[in-house]
Order: structure tokens, then sequence, then C-alpha cells
């Protein structure tokens, strides 16, 4: 195998396997009319009620200083846009659900804090250096969730000018599974960070993956909350009442109640990869 | 989901072939031993980085399968509580004996043992940590994990120049004919797919591989050119009639420094990875 025919695609269609397996996947949350519905739910993931340590994980892993840009592609309710403000020069918030980021403008403004601004955008179709100025770092935070990876990893690197970091969880999620059986369907999950790790192979790109081990617990106060994220993200199926019956008897049998309040367990194993925009890169055929 | 590539085919039909072979002659291993453990004292510096990536506890037990003159074993005895240096060549662990008394360690065990031959709890113990660096355990990760109770590690060139490679460079038409340096020039294989294959083989057999690339190279300081010469010359053949082939070769590595004095510096990248032998197979994260 010599130089001129490699191929870091191996002949596959990373891009397409991506699209197959978030397509059939049990839940997933895709388009912004989906996370504007949720808004209200995910929001809760900022009120205090949840003790992850996922953040503290994420910021302590990434190398920042105080003079840089972020873009936060995927920003959410601002969970990262907001604590990584404080520790840089600015950052660029950019989601596609205007009700996402109306929440990280409140979150940011209940803190005091000012060098963010929040962009409305589908990242897929984003034109860099058009609608978005390249930034230091960009950041994804479980927010590849497109069925177009390529475009959306592809724009993520050319809008880089130091490095790139991108979040996705590991392995099965387990309470999916379950709340499938209690569905009484096959359980599918999303795709896996391999997946991601080898399209950005056959890109030219040999990035570092880092899997790490998030821990924590989140107050739920009313189950019918965390039937309402699982019925956000059954794309397509509607939940009948029995369903839903069914799954906050089943939620209430899995969580521990203290004081009014269910706890969920938040430990979670996830895949940081990123790669710098200094690297050497493969001759990629593509 | 089931793997849409063989990897481990894959490794076969494309792995760089072994330097060292068993049962070759005495003079030949004698010879080899030299040469390494002069590419090791090169590389002492850039080893570090690879010793920093890998989250060891300084209560482990290492096992190091194919440590040849100990340029792992050594700085990663001063990190944890012991390691057994596992090599097929007794010239090499003389050197690895050697290097770890000069570094003033009691922790290093050192063992003659193919790693073909070697089988857990039956003449090699299974310690906390297995790591294997650009040697015959890397053909079988299976096996090499088999002899970890909590982490196996590896290392091999980043798609990057190897040391044949860098070699070959080096003496370029130094020499009319030489065998053993033919055996650089037909190395052949890509080492491009190297790390990226090893990488997808540990993910199929069920572990969460992390990956870090790392600056890596092999330099030395000299007082002249001609100490320089003198001393590299020793890594290679070169003709008689070729001195000023060879010289010219290697003045491209060769830069005076701000001491006034010669710096050789030949540049590559290595990658790191290492999985749990028990990985969390979930995640809960919204």
């Amino acid at each position: 195998m010599d130089e001129a025919c490699f191929d870091p695609s191996y002949g596959i269609d990373w891009d397409d396997v991506w699209r197959q397996q978030l397509q059939e996947a049990s839940f997933r949350t895709l388009g912004a009319d989906c996370w504007n519905a949720g808004a209200g739910n995910w929001g809760k993931a900022m009120d205090g009620s949840s003790t992850s340590n996922y953040v503290d994980q994420l910021l302590a892993r990434m190398d920042l200083s105080p003079d840089m840009t972020v873009l936060d592609v995927g920003c959410g309710s601002g969970r990262l846009a907001i604590p990584l403000a404080k520790r840089v020069r600015f950052v660029t918030a950019l989601d596609q659900a205007p009700a996402m980021l109306e929440l990280t403008k409140q979150n940011a403004e209940k803190e005091s804090v000012q060098n963010i601004k929040t962009i409305h955008m589908d990242w897929t179709k984003a034109r860099i250096d058009i609608d978005v100025e390249p930034h230091d770092i960009v950041l994804s935070s479980s927010s590849a969730l497109m069925l177009e990876l390529r475009d959306f990893v592809i724009r993520m690197d050319r809008a880089a000018n130091k490095r790139c970091y991108l979040t996705w969880g590991v392995g099965a999620n387990m309470r999916d599974a379950r709340v499938c059986s209690v569905l009484g369907e096959k359980y599918l999950p999303t795709p896996s960070y391999v997946v991601i790790y080898n399209l950005l192979y056959s890109m030219g790109i040999l990035a570092n993956v880092e899997i790490c081990q998030m821990s924590g617990t989140r107050q739920v106060k009313n189950l019918s909350d965390l039937v309402r994220t699982v019925a956000h993200r059954a794309h397509g199926r509607t939940l009948d009442e029995t369903t839903k019956a069914k799954l906050i008897a089943f939620f209430a049998k899995e969580m521990l109640c203290q004081d009014g309040y269910y706890c969920q367990d938040m430990s979670s194993s996830v895949a940081l990869i990123s790669w710098s925009k200094f690297a050497p890169r493969l001759a990629s055929t593509t | 989901m089931k793997p849409l590539i063989n990897w481990e085919e894959l490794q076969k039909i494309t792995g760089p072939p072994i330097m060292f072979k068993p049962g070759t002659d005495a003079a030949w291993a004698k010879n080899f031993a030299v040469f390494y453990n002069k590419m090791a004292k090169m590389e002492k510096f850039y080893t570090l980085n690879q010793v920093n990536a890998l989250p060891l506890l300084p209560g482990d037990s290492l096992l190091d399968m194919g440590c040849g003159p100990g340029r792992l074993s050594v700085p990663l005895a001063q990190r944890v509580k012991s390691v057994t240096s596992l090599d097929v060549s007794d010239e090499v662990l003389k050197y690895c004996k050697m290097n770890a008394d000069a570094a003033g360690l009691n922790n290093i065990t050192v063992k003659k043992l193919d790693f073909m031959d070697a089988v857990p709890g039956e003449n090699v113990e299974k310690h906390d940590v297995v790591i294997c660096s650009r040697s015959v355990g890397l053909r079988n990760l299976k096996k090499l994990s088999s002899f970890a109770n909590r982490l196996t590690a590896i290392v091999t060139f980043a798609n990057a120049p190897t040391i044949p490679q860098l070699l070959s460079n080096i003496f370029k038409d130094t020499v009319e004919e030489c065998e053993q340096r033919q055996s650089f020039a037909t190395y052949g294989t890509d080492r491009r797919v190297n790390c990226n294959v090893l990488y997808n083989i540990a993910y199929d057999l069920g572990y969460e591989p992390n990956i870090k690339v790392v600056e890596d190279g092999f330099t030395k300081n000299y007082t002249s050119k001609e100490e320089a010469y003198a001393d590299i010359i020793t890594l290679g053949k070169v003709d008689e009639d070729k001195m000023g082939i060879f010289r010219n070769n290697l003045d491209k590595y060769l830069t005076n420094n701000e001491r006034g004095d010669i710096t050789f510096f030949m540049e590559t990248r290595t990658c790191v990875m290492w999985w749990e032998k028990n990985p969390k197979k979930f995640f809960l994260h919204l």
C-alpha cells in the first residue's frame, strides 16, 4: 500500500454509517422543533437541581487561556458556554433552537456574564467566515446529534484556529434500554463515538479520544417531567396514557425518593474527542 | 453493532515486520541491543510525553511486554510500585538492567520470555497495568490485555516516521549494498494504517480505548559536527567513498544551539492508547 493509493476511509462512507444508525436509534433528538419543545425540561440541567460534574470535568480537560475565543456549537441552555465565558475572552453560543438560545441568554444574565453572544443557526449549513467567524476553540458538547455528521465536523474544523473538542456518550444508554423494555421494543442505541473517530480519520485527522467518567445526581420532583423527556425523544411514536403510567411506575421503582424528590443517577461515561489544527494531517483521498 | 471491517485481518496484511526475530545469530542480537539502546537514549526526553499520558497509580504493578533496553520501564518504574520487564532478547535485557541501575531503581525485575510463549498465571503473573511499545504484543491485543488486572497500554508511531524510516534518510545512498539497510528500504507497508487499526481492534474487543498523540523525537547534543558524524555513523553503514553523502544527509538534522553546541534532532510523532479492563458500558447523560 503506497502513499498514493492510501485511503483512510477504508472504502467505508462513515457519514452514511452514522446517518443510518442515528435514523434507526430508539431515541434521538433531531431538529430545532424537538429542542424548542423540550427546552422547558432541558433547561432544568442549569437550575441547580443537578450535581453532575460533567461541566467541571470537561473544563478541566480543555486547554484554555484568558485571551481565547470559543465557539460553542449546540450550546443548549448554556451550561458550558457560561462557565467558559468566565475563563476566556469571548464565547459565541450557537444553537438551532431559539428556545434553547433564550435559556442561554437568561442564564447568562442571571450570572452577570456579558462576554457571550448567541447565534441562531443550523450548524450543518453554516458558512464559515460569512455566517460565523473562526474562533480559537470550537466545542460541541453532545450536540453532534445531526444526520449530517461530516458537514458538522468539517465546519468545526474550519471554524477553529487552534483546537476542536467534541463529546459523545459511551456505550448503550441503560435507562433508554430499560425504557424500551417497558415499551416492549427492541433497543437500538445512537451511533458510537468510534464512528466519529473513524470519520475524522477518513478526513485525515488523527484525533485524541479520552474516555471520562462523570458522576452526580439530579433531583426530580415530578416523574411526569421525566416521561416528557422520553416522549420528546421518541420521534414519531406517541406515548398513550397507559404507557406513560407504566413509565412513571418504572421510574418510581428504580429511583430513590427522598424528601419528596426522586434522585436520578447521572453517572455516565463520555468520550472527549479532540484534535489540533497544527498537527500534520494524513493525505486524504476525499 | 457488528464491525464493518475485520481490523485484525487488516492488521495481519498491513502490519510492519518485527525487527527482532528469536533465534537470530548472537552477533546480530548483540549489535541490535547496542543500536536499540542508543536510540532509546536519544528518545529519553520525548519518552516522558508517553509516560505522562498514562493514568498510572503509585501502587500499580506494571508489566512491560517487550521492554527492550528499558526505554519505558525506567521512567515508568519511577511512577509505579514495581515493574516486570519482559523481552525475548538476553542482550537488550542486559541494557534494561544496566539502565535501571544507572537510574538508581531497584523495583525493576527483568525476565527473558517471548510474548508468544507467555501465559498469564503460568509463566507471568497478571499485573495491574500491562504496556507494550512497538513490539510483537501489538499483534495480539486480546492476549496482551489478558495480562492486565486494570489497564492495558500500547505505544506505537502515530502515522509518522518509524526509527528505520528516519534512519533511512540519514543513510540514504551511503552504501552500495547492505543487507540490513535493505530491510529498512523494503519496509514497504504503509504505517499510517497502523495506529488507527490498533484503535479499532481494541474497540471491537469490547474495550473503550483512549488515544493520545504526542510529540516525539530523537535528539542528542554534540560539541562539534565532527563528533556528531562519528557518533551517528554507528547507527548504520557508510562506505568510505560515501562519507560526503552521509555528512550531507546528516547536516539536515543538525543545528547550532544557543550554547554554541550542535543539536541533532529527528522529529516524529507517537500515539499512546490505553483501555480499562472492565469499562463501564453505559451512559445516562442527557
